[in-house]
Formats: structure tokens, sequence, C-alpha cells
């Protein structure tokens, strides 16, 4: 960061001509000098006393020199000295790793290799990236990691296996000091170590997230072709809900076929066959989705069970009534967001909040419940969830955002809050940016992304000759002042409005007075509402919500106030404001559990291969874990915790639907997972596998990167536009010599005037 | 006429009243600079990045309804200049009769309600207040002299006002006396207008238990010219009422 004064003379600044439009207030004064001349001349032809004509001439200058200096008072030329604070754009080191492993590097029929085709797209992306990052760092892997001068150099690097995410974790971990800042890796995909692909990629992204450090792919293909297959990749369940809500089953299908063809796909809820479905699977390798949502009422436990083709998967939803929850809301500064939505949240019994109120005067009262300042890491986790409402960077340390990174990641739910742009800004590359679903830093740009936005916003600024701090003018703000969010039409939208009768929904959409600007949307956000008319940096609505999973937990951007005004601009009994945030609220942690459960399960495994699953939520409880298979009872082996959830590590011996049963004996309560296990190729290279494009991009888009074809977005950011520290307006005029000029050449002609009879 | 030329006679000037028009034109640019000197340095203040706080007047029909409009402006310069505060205040008027006019201040003001008679007016302030606003009364000695029934005529139309809400005496450790600055209402002026040490106090309307409007017999605005040592300690507690009013 430098910090830069500058120096600009300006006219027409103040005054009744300032408020006119330049062109106009210089006509004025144009009109003025030229009036005046005419009255001056007119004015001494015609003197009481007749007096030579050069006295005549010498008295019209003076008083045109008159006028003209009172014309220039209000022409006010100023002179205003501006510091600016010239953020710099800090970049770090880029790490390129290229697979060199003998898929990669094996010759198609037309003697092609995948690395020729991830070459090629490299280079043309390669100069972005030598002016993003500071410096490019190349390494080749396969079975380990060489560094090497540039990434078309082979290395003496040994081949016949490819450890992907081994290299990718190796390289995470040598990093700089100052960590990558990006890690770009030349792939197909494919890891051939036998690791389990699930635990590896969790190890993996969470190594990227805690470093800061998004993973970028640049993936290799070829016509490499590999045998027709067909199976389940994930099944995507939610492990609890509360009852009167909608649950929402994903599964995704890889396969590789050479015609497109349709596989029936039938579910059964609780042992009844719901209506049969289809999945189209087209030429080539793909991944197909599918999905499905019902609505669920009673409490109990729900038994779902997809089949499509020889692919089966089960899976359970424990359908309960929501647990308590609290909710720490910290207030950045004096607002009354907190005032209106702890209202809201205590009218509902099953919310408790505790605020935080720093004030910085000692022996004040803190409200009862209310907490100084944000508690410790290790109580943070008492809190399902935490709203930073108004938050300045400047009020929240590094750790502490650290701190709370750590706390979504197991698990919390963070919505962070701000109309501001000057606060928003300032998160712009922070710790918590990282965990938000947007980028920060879009003030001054526009929807084109070049020229500044208007009315920039300022955050300090200072005047002579006004001690106090500027007055705001008062702007008129009644409803009709307020702007309505616009919905996206995603199905997450739906779920927030599940409980909503459709025309319910306009009474529940938020209104808003401001709102701050943010520069894009992550990878792995979803966008929620738009600014119903201002476009953002991607020419789109400007985003006004935004949410995105983070490990186990979620982030909500914000960018308007706690939507007070709407609140006090609605009738009392519309409860429109209530619902909403009960509905958001609740929709936010439809799937946080108090019990414990076992967390995204693989539905598939290969036979004779280790399998990691994790249980949430059981914490100290004494459990008994067990695979089972028809009569057959495997007791499941328990590894040491990892960051709040208990691993437990099963090798299925047989192929068919195994359940894994987690039983707590004391309380009778359990937790179920079905593992579909079957015979796949051993570990070993395979040259003719397709590229796995479909795990690339989740780890990419877990890890704020993405795949490259083109320079990402991120490559091309600008260092964020100059923040005005200070102002000093001085205005040239307003010196005592301009004014003993100005009663000189009055003071002369008053005496020329006398000495020469006319007075 | 000038028998010499045959022009008019030259206006007669003493050198006196000469230097005297000399010195009132100085003084009159030398005025008219400065005042636009202030001007062109305070010239583009930026709109506010938030309209976070409001503070509002409430229009009765009292003759006197902004009395010591001058003072409340003050208060609402005070907030707004302590910067640890962030509060971005805006001061206006909120007329009753229409409520999107009270809507646009989360917390409003006035030293007297009483010559409000229209039940629609009421219902306007009922409505604002179960939206969420607050409401604050301060006894002006000027405006409502006499005290007792100022306090007793506030309260119950309050609570009328509001089915199922209760007034209470805040004590004298209440929170509301430390929100923001630490003060003791012994800190406040005693008021030699106020015959009974029980009304010098603050009485909250809580309505489901949380508080709606604060009427207050502290006489915050009153004596500032007479009393100037306390003027500080007055401005804290508003302050302090003000916060209060955000945190619960």
């Amino acid at each position: 960061m430098t910090t830069l004064p500058t120096e600009e003379i300006t006219w027409l600044g103040a005054g009744w001509l300032g408020d006119r439009p330049v062109d106009e207030a210089w006509r004025i004064l144009a009109a003025g000098v030229g009036v005046g001349l005419v009255v001056i001349v007119v004015s001494y032809c015609f003197t009481l006393v007749r007096i030579a004509p050069w006295r005549r001439a010498v008295l019209c200058l003076l008083r045109f020199a008159l006028w003209l200096a009172l014309l220039l008072i209000l022409a006010a030329p100023t002179r205003i000295e501006r510091t600016y604070d010239h953020p710099t754009l800090t970049t770090r080191p880029l790490a390129v790793l290229v697979d060199r492993s003998d898929s990669m590097t094996a010759l198609d029929n037309r003697q092609q290799r995948r690395l020729d085709e991830a070459l090629v797209k490299w280079r043309r992306l390669e100069p972005a990236a030598a002016k993003a990052f500071s410096a490019v760092k190349s390494f080749t892997f396969a079975q380990g990691i060489v560094p090497v001068a540039n990434p078309a150099e082979a290395g003496l690097v040994p081949t016949g296996r490819t450890d992907l995410f081994a290299s990718l974790q190796d390289v995470l971990a040598k990093a700089p000091p100052e960590g990558w800042g990006g890690v770009v890796v030349l792939t197909d995909g494919l890891d051939t170590s036998g690791v389990e692909v699930a635990e590896a990629r969790r190890v993996t992204a969470r190594a990227a997230l805690t470093s800061g450090t998004p993973l970028f792919f640049v993936v290799g293909h070829n016509r490499a072709i590999e045998p027709e297959f067909f199976r389940l990749r994930e099944f995507n369940v939610p492990p609890k809900t509360v009852p009167h809500s909608v649950v929402r089953l994903n599964a995704i299908f890889e396969s590789y076929q050479t015609a497109a063809s349709t596989v029936p796909v039938r579910l059964g809820v609780s042992g009844r066959e719901r209506p049969a479905a289809s999945v189209r699977l087209e030429a080539g390798r793909h991944l197909a989705t599918w999905s499905a949502e019902g609505r669920v009422e009673a409490p109990g436990t729900l038994e779902f069970e997809l089949r499509a083709g020889t692919q089966v998967a089960r899976a359970e939803v424990k359908v309960e009534e929501p647990p308590s929850n609290r909710v720490l809301y910290d207030e950045g500064s004096l607002d009354w967001g907190y005032r209106f939505l702890a209202d809201i949240l205590r009218r509902n019994d099953t919310f408790k909040v505790t605020p935080v109120f720093d004030f910085p005067n000692p022996g004040i009262a803190l409200p009862p419940g209310a907490i100084a300042q944000l508690p410790l890491p290790a109580i943070l986790h008492d809190f399902g969830y935490i709203v930073l409402e108004n938050i300045a960077v400047a009020q929240m340390p590094p750790a502490q955002q650290v701190a709370l990174t750590e706390w979504v990641n197991a698990g919390g739910i963070l919505l962070f809050l701000t109309p501001d742009d000057a606060a928003a800004d300032g998160f712009a590359g922070s710790e918590l940016e990282k965990i938000l679903p947007v980028v920060f830093g879009a003030r001054g740009r526009s929807a084109a992304g070049e020229s500044p936005a208007p009315a920039p916003r300022q955050p300090i600024r200072t005047g002579t000759g006004s001690p106090s701090t500027p007055v705001p003018p008062v702007i008129p703000v009644t409803p009709a002042a307020l702007r309505s969010f616009a919905w996206e039409d995603t199905p997450r939208v739906r779920e927030i409005f599940a409980q909503t009768p459709e025309a319910g929904i306009a009474d529940q959409t938020p209104r808003f007075l401001n709102y701050a600007r943010v520069d894009r949307a992550k990878p792995g956000a979803e966008i929620l509402a738009r600014h119903p008319a201002e476009r953002g940096p991607d020419g789109k609505g400007a985003i006004l919500l935004a949410v995105q999973r983070y490990g186990r937990g979620k982030s909500v951007a914000f960018t308007t106030d706690a939507l007070w005004r709407w609140r006090l601009g609605q009738p009392s009994k519309s409860r429109g404001a209530e619902l909403f945030w009960e509905n958001f609220f609740a929709w936010l942690g439809r799937d946080r559990n108090t019990g414990f459960y076992f967390d995204h399960p693989t539905a598939r495994a290969p036979v004779d291969q280790d399998v990691t699953l994790h249980l949430t939520g059981a914490e100290q409880k004494t459990l008994h874990v067990e695979a089972g298979l028809g009569e057959q009872k495997i007791a499941v082996t328990e590894l040491p915790a990892d960051e709040g959830s208990r691993l437990f590590r099963w090798r299925p011996p047989s192929p068919g639907l195994w359940q894994i049963e987690a039983r707590n004996d004391e309380t009778g309560e359990r937790a179920r997972a079905w593992l579909s296990a079957d015979q796949t190729p051993k570990a070993g290279e395979l040259p003719a596998a397709a590229p796995d494009e479909a795990l690339l991009r989740s780890l990419a888009e877990q890890t704020s990167g993405a795949i490259l074809d083109d320079v990402p977005t991120s490559w091309r950011r600008k260092p964020p536009p100059a923040q005005l520290l200070s102002e000093r307006r001085q205005p040239l005029w307003h010196e005592p010599w301009f004014f003993a000029v100005l009663l000189g050449v009055y003071g002369l002609e008053m005496l020329l005037r006398r000495k020469w009879q006319l007075l | 006429m000038c028998h010499l030329c045959r022009f008019p006679t030259p206006p007669v000037e003493t050198r006196r009243g000469f230097f005297r028009q000399l010195a009132g034109a100085a003084v009159s640019a030398g005025l008219v600079g400065t005042g636009r000197a202030a001007r062109a340095a305070n010239a583009g203040d930026p709109p506010p990045a938030v309209a976070s706080s409001g503070w509002g007047r409430i229009l009765t029909p009292h003759p006197e309804w902004d009395f010591h409009n001058d003072r409340e402006a003050q208060v609402v310069d005070f907030i707004r200049e302590d910067r640890s505060l962030g509060a971005n205040m805006r001061h206006g008027v909120a007329d009753p009769r229409n409520l999107a006019s009270l809507c646009q201040y989360p917390f409003l003001f006035s030293f007297d309600l009483t010559d409000i008679r229209d039940a629609r007016e009421w219902a306007n302030l009922r409505e604002y207040i179960y939206r969420g606003g607050f409401l604050y009364l301060d006894n002006c000695v000027h405006v409502s002299p006499n005290i007792t029934a100022y306090r007793t005529d506030h309260l119950t139309r309050l609570t009328r006002l509001l089915p199922a809400s209760e007034w209470r005496r805040l004590s004298d450790d209440h929170p509301i006396y430390r929100t923001r600055y630490p003060i003791k209402p012994s800190q406040l002026p005693d008021d030699a207008h106020t015959p009974d040490d029980q009304l010098r106090a603050l009485y909250g309307v809580f309505d489901d238990d949380r508080m709606v409007a604060l009427v207050s017999m502290a006489h915050l605005f009153c004596g500032w010219p007479e009393r100037p040592s306390y003027v500080e300690a007055d401005k804290k507690q508003m302050v302090n009422i003000y916060a209060y009013a955000r945190a619960h």
C-alpha cells in the first residue's frame, strides 16, 4: 500500500454557479464580463466632469480590473490536495505441475499425447500467468514430483503410476513462505496410485483451502479409447431435515459409451416405488446428473433406494424437529439492523441470539447475554450461525478471520452483511474473503469493467474551515424508495420459499435501499438474488445474495443491510420480513445436525480397497460400528479423529451393497450408510481411460480455481482503485494579498476620481 | 450648476465619508469572500455511504413542537462526530399524519405528544412502534410545565395505545445509563423545576418485555445555557438512550 498526494486546480466548484452545468456557468461569467465592460465604458463616457481620454481609459481599466476580480471570486479557483491510498496488488508465485505419467504420454492412433494438447493450451495461457503471478515455478510428476526449468522439460521422474493427489499435496506442502498464488496442473485427472479417490480429494481440497491456494487444471485429451462402462459416482442425500420441508436427492453417474443411450432410474422411498425416470447418456465419456425432490412432513426416518441399470444406492434421511440454534450477531457499526433482525429471531423459540457489541468505552453495560468481542475459536463451535453485519476489515484481525474460516469449514454458517462499498472492498484479498461466495473489489468498476462507476463513495474526508464532520443531506427514504431483490430461477430459491404460496413470495421478497458492489461470484457459489436494475462487472444484475458451501459449512454474502428499512416499511401484520428470515435461516441450517451421521459417505468403492468413512457429531460417544451384507457382519476399524469427525476405515471383501451402521447402545441412536462394492481394475496405469474432467472440475470449484481453457478472470485482476484518504480544499482567491490588491485597485480608482474631480 | 464649466455641481463628499465607504466596501468584500471560501471548502461533500441511522422529530400541533431544535441538532451532531459510533446520522421531521413519514426514522423524538388529538395519528404511532420503531419523549419544563401531569398523561396514553404493554421506572443502575457512556444519574443536572425526586427519572414502556418507548423526566434538553458543565453529560445520556434503543 502506498499513499500519494495529488494536487489540482478546479474552477466553478462552489456557490450557485457550482450547482449549474459547467458550460452554462462559464457562459454566465462571460456574459458578466461583457455586460460589466459595456456598463463601465458607458458610465465613464458620460462623466459629470469632462476628463481627458487617457484618464477615462485608466479609470475604465481600474474598474474593469475590479469587476474581473469579483468575477474571479465567483469562478472560485480552488486548489485541491488529495491523498490517495494506492493499494498494491500483492502477487504470489504460481506452481505449474505437469503430469508425465504413462496415460499422459501414451500415443493415440494419431500419434498424439494428452500432454501435447495440455502443453499447447498452457503455452497460450503462459503470458497471462507471467503477468498475474510474481514467478512461475514448474514441476513434473508421475511417481513423486521433480522440479524442472519449464513445463515442457521431461525431468527424471519415474513413471508407471500417477500420484496425482499425493503430488498435489506435496507441492502445496512445499510452498514458499508467502504461499502459492495458484497451482496449475496439466493432467488427465487419473490417479492410479490406488488411493481412495474421495478421501484423497477431500484431503487435497482441504490442503489447498487451508493455504488459500486455488487449483487450476489444464486437461489433456487424445483419442485413446476405453471399454464402455456405466456406474454411480455419487448419491447425495441430506442426512437430516426438518418436518414439513423439501428433500432434494441428487445422483451423478459417469459413463463411457460409443453411442448415446438411455438408462431407466427407479427410486424407492421407504419401500414404496416412485414413478420411474430415465437418464440420458451421450456418446463419449460423460457425467450425467439425476435429481428428485419431495416433501417430508412427519418426524421419522426415510430410506431411499436408487436403481439405475445395474447400479444400486441407498441412503437414509432423519426427519427431526430442528435443534436449538445459537446465533452470534456481531455488528461493526451503529446500525438498526440488530434491533430488527434480532427481534425476529427471538420471536422464534428455536433461535438464541448472542450479540457482540464492541463498545470502546470502559465500564459500559452490555445488553443481557451480549459479549464484548468475538469469542475464542473453541467457543465459536457452540454457535451454529454467525452474522457479521457492517464489519470493517480493521475490526477483524487476521487471526480472527482464520478462526472463522475454520469454524465454517467445520460446519458453521456465516452470514456476511454489508451495504457499504468501502467496507466490502476492505475485505478484498482477506482471509475471510476466501470462504465467502463473492470476490470483493468492484468499486469503481462499471458493467463494462473499465470506466468508474457513478458516484464513488469516499471513506474519509476532511476540509479546511469546517472542523465538524460533513452533514449528510436529508434524503427522504420512504417504502417507495426501496428496491426489491430479483430472485434467480434456481432450485435453491424454490427451496427457500418451499413453504410459501406463490402469491406470498412477493410479500417475502426483501427490499433494500443501499447495496455494496462486488466484483464477481466465485465458481462454486450460487447466486440467489440480483439487483433488479443495476449491472455488475459481469454485465448481469449486481449480486445481492449469494451462498457457497465451504467445507462442511456455508457462507452467505448479503450485500445489503439487514433489511430493517424493509421491516419498518412493512405493515406490522404482514410478517413478510419475519417469514423471509425464518425461511432463510431454516433453509441454511436444514442439513445441520445435532446427532451423529455419516458425512457424505462414498456411494461406491472397489472391492479390496480401503474406504474411509467420516462420522460427524459423535464426539465421545461409545459406538459400535459394523458393516453387513446379508448375514455377514464385519467390525469396522476406527482411526484417529480428524477435525471433529471420527474416522472409520473398512475394506469391502466382496461385491454387493454393504450397509455400514454406527450404533450407540446407550441411547439407541444410529446412523447408516450404504456402499456399493464392485470389482474394478487394480491400481496401475490406465492409458486407455478417458480423462476424469469431472473430478478435476469439482476439485477446482472447491478451491475457487477453474478448468482452464481461457485466461481466468482472477488472473486479470487489476489493483483495487485508489482510495481517497484525505482531501483539503484551499480557495486560491481567499488570500489576504488578493483582497489587498482588490482594495488597492478600488482605492486607486477612488483616489484618481477624487483627484480628477469626479468625486 | 458649476459656474466655471457649466456642468452640474459634482457631488460633495468629505474625506472622512470617503474612507468610511472604502472601509465598508473592504469589510463587505471580506465577508463575502470568507463565506464563499467556507462554502468552497465544503463543496462536494459525499453522500452518506449508508443511511444506517436516523433521528426524527415528531411534528405535533403544539405551537412549539420544534422547541430546542438547535440543541437537538447538536445531539445529532454529537453522535455523528463520534467516529467510534460509526453512525451516519440524519436529522429530520416525521409527520404522524403520514405513516411513511414516521417510518423514515427508526428513532423518533418529541417533547410532548398530548396535542396530538387525531386518533389516526395515534394509530400511526402505534403501527410505527409495532413495526419496530422507538419513541423517545423528554420533558421540557418550558413546553410542558406541569411535570406530574406530563408523566402520568404520557405513560397512560402509551400503555393504552399498546395493549398488554406496561411502564416501569428504570433504576439508577439500568443499562440505559451505561450503554455507550458510563453515566451516573447523579451526573445529570438537578432540576429546580422538579419538585418530586421520584419524577426525575426515566420511564420505559415495555411491549412483550422489550422497551419500545422512553419517557424521560431528566430534562436532558433543559438549562444548557445556565448549566454548561452538564451539557456534555446530557448529550452522552442521549447517546446512551439512542444506543440502547438500537441494541435491544
